[in-house]
């Protein structure tokens, strides 16, 4: 076992452990799964240590058989583009984990359990580097995330709960459809074989092959991105789950589409990516724009933060559709500031909610009088969320921006628009949040129920804002190994695009897409 | 061929599982008077020895693969892999059936010897290589099975869902039979072997042939509950009592659905082009007529006979890829099938109360925060049952739909797929009611399971982890016994 | 803010002065001297790791400063004199100008332009529109219709279950008629 593998069994025995737990020791069930959730961390920092930046391929590889016939792989491994993503996951979790501490009161053990089983999924997501365990991880996810905002949610927790389950469901099992087909051709399921062989020319899909795996691999991803039109399972699940909840479907778990994309889509059918690129663009564009319109007249935080994040994750699309080398780098770079930047704000409001109960814009106002800090950390927050410089999400903005004028200057003009909007939207809901007084007296709408930070929740926001100040500045920190990976990928994309693909081998391909029956 | 009446050592070695139940079914029932007042547990333990013995009994046949007596019986891997499934769907089935039967009251050796009878039936019916064997073990397992449906005879559900099933699989079982009486015409033999080599003969009519198949494939479809002769399935298993219902679900389907892949692949393998098609749209309209119909169900026995109609679809697209992967996935699927649709009904056994008063979805209310081992117990047989990774269910989904593309049934495939996205909604309506929703009055007057049924949960816990988990072993089984002796 | 002018000075009433002056101080510092302390770009590039074509200084860029702080010195001569050192010249100003400085003095009304022409249609075509309309109804509806249907779909089927033994009979033979006739005519 490597490092990474234990990384990831790490978070799934502590998942397991959690279970027997005597359900009375319920400080003992958060203690000891803060105390897992952090030993990942430190664990995961060994990735960073220990990752050669430049080096092609994965590492940390393991590569063993799991299942002989149909060849399925426990193969393992990380790139750069991974790397940084296990690394929000487990740097994210021991976090979640503290904002639940007072919120959770009832079914306290398997609140807990299920984080730590979240996290082994994501982690694993991440790492899987075999497409049949991928979907394993890719599934697994869903479990403890549909127990986590259906038993421990807000009111519509339970619709949000299984729109979110089905909605998710419906998207991959197409994809799993893909995944069988390919295996058809390739007779395995080893992902990097699977492109070796498209590569080589060994194995080769004909155009309409192309286009329909590709569209059901980007139907799945684009449902956890969520791409307009797909995006309405996100605004009720974030609104409905708890903090932590919120908290790891925002900021990680949103990236499993985008890393999706990136790491399936685009170099196992380059040609259908680039002929489809254009309309999805523009659905990406849309989805920035409306993302933020809608979420510029939300009454509720949560779900304005929600709408915000169909926005971002607009611009992470078009950084990723846009072929370039800067376009794909800010989407890597805006998926982990996202996760940054909106995992704190749904700490930050979530945090409000347990003072006041309530996540309507106008049951506040007046709260920078009464917690001041509280109003700074979620002013830093907003700005970053903003764009601001020196701030994370300005650098992944500008590149993607930049990135996307080389290919289309269009595109960037109108997604500057999203860019204002989000000011727009981000500063008014402070405003009224923070400033406004409601007709009454400053501050005494909000005065007695809004205590400032405790000493654990410093210890939630914290690491968030250093973080924001960190990848706002210190980039080199973490885009080289980004960069390096994203040149990778677009080498993978235009070198199988450039070569004309040989015809489909006549006894290796089904060249009749779908026909009923095949006799 | 001369015909010997003193059976050879190894014959009676190949069909010592059958002799074993059918002795132990026997004593069971001499020992009913004099046993059924003071140890009326004592049955059921008695069962259950019977059934682990005749699994060592099936296994060791097993490891001497060949004809038994003058061909009739055939004890291959195929053979022997469904005789310790059957076997295994046993052993659960009276697991679960302790508590039920002591709560109605209704302890009896009869009861028992009724299972085993209706297991061997079945242990026949899947080694058996010729079309009478097939019939005879059909029978044997289905008229066990009328009369368990109806086993609590002071019940009028028991009565009603005995009379349909009797009447209508009688029905089902009469073009069953005028499909081998044509066979037999056409061909001159009743052994599955023969009939492929006399189907290859270009002088046989396989107009006629083709009509012969579709009687046959009429009463086989009855049988497993596929579509569009599912109609019986969800009041019979509502009307029977709850372990019946578990064990019919399982048990008599996977021994059905063992013939029909040996006899259509190897009997009418030649014409398959005839039957793949019909195949084809059984499988469909029993995937969508199981799971859309089930969306509605408040009734948890209800709403399992539908999901149990959709689970026939999913292995009817295994049938129609018609493959030695196709067969292998059915084998496999049927057994990730059995486990997780057995734990489901002894969950359902548990919670129902005496004369099965409690049967609403509703009643599963708050299990998580009263009992919530059970609770935990049924969310692993749910999530296999919707395919969720590491779940035997997932796995086998998952191969049943690797075996349909690899035979290029890519819109079966599609649509099958998305139709589990469909029954997804009526599970994750029970884990809803179960974790989601505050306790209601039954499962606050819960008491905890006892060990029986504790066993009846826990292992087809681990079977159908471990099938998602490590589906190696069972899977290389079933890979090697789907080439049919042909 | 400039969308939101009906908001404008509502901010801050109870902070203590310090905690305003120390940023302010630090940035009218930093504003000052910062160009010529830090290099600007070369911290920016931390940033950008990827060098783009880097802009072209020159003498074009010192006349475009020139011009600014000649523009800001010009202005704040300009309302030194008519505040500190003449204070009769606004008084004047607004009784000469009159309509003109009310003009002046609402900004030309931009903010009420820009609210009345931008920021509420805006509002509220997001609002009724884009969220009421096309999330909640078109989309969610198509979403929650789907299921709706499905159960429709459910219930028409729960019909054909008539719990009479002889209808299910009939269903067999029609059922079974179907097969033996698809299967013994495509040969």
């Amino acid at each position: 076992m490597n490092l990474l593998e234990i990384l990831i069994a790490l978070p799934a025995a502590g998942f397991l452990v959690t279970l027997f737990i005597p359900r009375k020791q319920e400080h003992l069930t958060r203690s000891f799964t803060l105390i897992v959730s952090l030993l990942a961390f430190v664990l995961s920092l060994g990735l960073v240590t220990g990752f050669e930046t430049g080096k092609p391929g994965q590492q940390f590889v393991d590569n063993v058989v799991w299942i002989a016939n149909p060849d399925i792989h426990w193969h393992v491994g990380i790139d750069g583009l991974s790397l940084w993503l296990i690394i929000l996951s487990t740097f994210l979790t021991p976090i979640a984990i503290l904002v639940s501490w007072r919120y959770i009161h009832k079914q306290v053990r398997e609140f807990f359990a299920f984080l730590l089983l979240l996290e082994f999924g994501l982690i694993g997501v991440f790492a899987a580097w075999d497409l049949f365990l991928f979907y394993v991880f890719w599934e697994v996810v869903l479990v403890p995330m549909y127990f986590l905002i259906g038993i421990w949610g807000h009111d519509r927790r339970i619709y949000a709960a299984v729109k979110f389950f089905l909605y998710t469901m419906a998207g991959s099992v197409l994809m799993l459809v893909a995944i069988i087909y390919l295996y058809t051709l390739a007779g395995t399921f080893d992902y990097a074989t699977i492109l070796d062989l498209f590569r080589s020319g060994r194995i080769g899909l004909s155009h309409t092959e192309e286009t329909l795996l590709f569209l059901a691999f980007f139907v799945a991803f684009a449902i956890k991105v969520p791409l307009f039109p797909l995006h309405t399972w996100l605004p009720d699940a974030h609104v409905e789950a708890p903090t932590a909840g919120s908290l790891m479907l925002a900021s990680v778990m949103l990236k499993m589409g985008t890393y999706g994309l990136l790491r399936f889509c685009i170099p196992l059918f380059p040609v259908a990516a680039r002929e489809n690129a254009s309309w999805i663009n523009v659905l990406a564009i849309i989805g920035i724009i409306y993302g933020a319109l809608v979420a510029m007249v939300q009454p509720n935080m949560k779900k304005l933060v929600a709408y915000s994040s169909v926005s971002h994750l607009g611009f992470v699309v078009l950084g990723i559709f846009s072929f370039t080398q800067m376009g794909l780098d800010g989407a890597v770079y805006q998926m982990l500031n996202h996760g940054i930047s909106t995992g704190a704000l749904f700490v930050l409001v979530g945090m409000m909610y347990e003072r006041r109960h309530s996540l309507a814009i106008k049951d506040f106002g007046g709260v920078a009088t009464a917690a001041p800090w509280l109003a700074t950390i979620f002013l830093i927050t907003t700005l970053a969320s903003i764009g601001l410089p020196m701030l994370n999400n300005f650098v992944g903005e500008f590149l993607i921006l930049q990135g996307v004028a080389q290919a289309k200057f269009a595109w960037t003009a109108f997604a500057a628009i999203g860019v204002i909007l989000s000011a727009c939207y981000m500063l008014w809901m402070y405003q009224r949040v923070f400033f406004g007084t409601q007709g009454k007296e400053p501050g005494e709408t909000v005065k007695h129920h809004m205590p400032d930070f405790n000493v654990r929740e410093w210890l939630c926001v914290v690491p968030l804002v250093v973080m924001m100040v960190w990848m706002g500045i210190v980039t080199q920190t973490f885009l080289p190994a980004v960069s390096a990976t994203d040149a990778s990928i677009l080498d993978q994309a235009g070198t199988a695009s450039a070569l004309a693909r040989p015809p489909v081998p006549p006894t290796g391909g089904i060249t009749h897409g779908g026909s009923l029956h095949a006799r | 061929m001369p015909v010997s009446f003193a059976p050879s050592s190894t014959d009676l070695l190949r069909f010592a599982p059958e002799t074993i139940l059918t002795i132990a079914g026997t004593l069971l029932m001499v020992l009913d008077p004099l046993f059924a007042r003071r140890f009326p547990r004592l049955f059921g333990h008695l069962s259950i020895a019977a059934l682990v013995a005749a699994i060592f009994a099936a296994v060791a046949a097993g490891s001497v693969p060949g004809l038994a007596f003058s061909n009739l019986l055939i004890v291959d891997g195929f053979g022997t892999y469904f005789r310790v499934l059957v076997l295994c769907i046993g052993i659960l089935a009276v697991l679960s059936s302790y508590r039920y039967l002591e709560r109605e009251q209704a302890e009896t050796g009869e009861y028992h010897a009724l299972v085993l009878f209706s297991i061997m039936g079945q242990c026949v019916m899947v080694t058996a290589n010729d079309l009478i064997m097939i019939f005879i073990g059909l029978e044997i397992s289905s008229i066990a099975s009328y009369v368990l449906a109806g086993y609590l005879r002071n019940d009028k559900r028991n009565n009603e869902a005995a009379l349909k099933y009797f009447l209508l699989g009688s029905f089902a079982t009469g073009f069953l039979l005028y499909g081998v009486a044509i066979v037999y015409g056409l061909t001159g033999t009743t052994q599955l072997s023969a009939i492929r080599a006399a189907m290859n003969n270009p002088s046989t009519s396989l107009m006629v042939a083709g009509v012969a198949a579709a009687l046959m494939f009429v009463g086989l479809c009855f049988k497993v509950s596929g579509a569009p002769f599912q109609i019986w399935a969800p009041d019979v298993y509502q009307g029977a009592p709850n372990p019946v219902s578990a064990f019919m679900a399982t048990g008599p389907k996977a021994a059905a659905f063992a013939i029909f892949l040996r006899i259509f692949l190897t009997a009418f393998d030649r014409i398959a082009v005839t039957w793949a098609p019909i195949v084809w749209f059984c499988a469909l309209a029993s995937m969508t007529i199981g799971n859309f119909a089930a969306l509605k169900q408040n009734n948890l026995k209800r709403m399992l006979a539908y999901s149990s109609i959709a689970h026939a679809g999913y292995i009817l697209v295994a049938l129609a890829s018609d493959s030695e992967i196709g067969t292998a996935a059915a084998m496999f699927y049927l057994a990730a099938y059995a486990l997780m649709n057995l734990g489901a009904f002894a969950v359902i056994i548990y919670i129902s109360g005496k004369g099965e008063k409690h049967l609403r979805i509703e009643d599963l209310a708050g299990l998580s925060q009263r009992q919530p081992f059970t609770a935990a117990m049924m969310t692993v047989f749910l999530l296999s049952l919707i395919g969720v990774p590491l779940t035997g269910g997932f796995f086998g989904k998952f191969y049943i739909f690797r075996a349909a593309l690899d035979s290029h049934l890519i819109w079966l495939s599609v649509l099958g797929l998305l139709n589990s996205a469909v029954a997804a909604y009526y599970y994750l309506r029970l884990l809803v009611v179960m974790y989601m929703h505050e306790p209601g009055e039954v499962t606050n007057a819960l008491e905890a399971p006892g060990p029986a049924l504790q066993a009846a949960l826990v292992l087809p816990a681990i079977g159908t982890f471990f099938l998602g988990i490590l589906p190696g072993t069972v899977l290389t089984f079933a890979q090697a016994a789907s080439s049919f002796v042909k | 803010m400039t969308f939101w002018g009906d908001y404008r000075g509502h901010g801050h009433p109870h902070e203590s002065s310090w905690t305003m002056l120390g940023p302010l101080v630090v940035l009218a510092v930093l504003s000052i001297v910062g160009g010529f302390v830090f290099n600007v770009p070369e911290i920016l590039s931390g940033m950008f790791p990827i060098k783009e074509a880097t802009e072209n200084g020159g003498p074009g860029e010192m006349v475009l400063t020139g011009i600014s702080v000649a523009f800001g010195l010009a202005g704040i001569a300009l309302s030194w004199l008519m505040y500190v050192v003449n204070k009769d010249i606004p008084e004047k100003i607004t009784s000469s100008l009159g309509g003109v400085y009310t003009l002046v003095y609402n900004k030309y009304f931009v903010d009420e332009a820009y609210d009345a022409a931008i920021v509420r249609p805006l509002v509220q075509g997001s609002e009724s529109v884009l969220w009421k309309t096309v999330d909640a109804g078109l989309i969610d509806g198509t979403v929650n219709g789907m299921g709706t249907q499905s159960q429709g779909v459910g219930s028409l089927l729960r019909l054909l279950q008539s719990g009479n033994i002889r209808s299910y009979a009939t269903w067999v033979v029609i059922g079974a008629v179907v097969v033996i006739v698809v299967m013994g005519v495509t040969r």
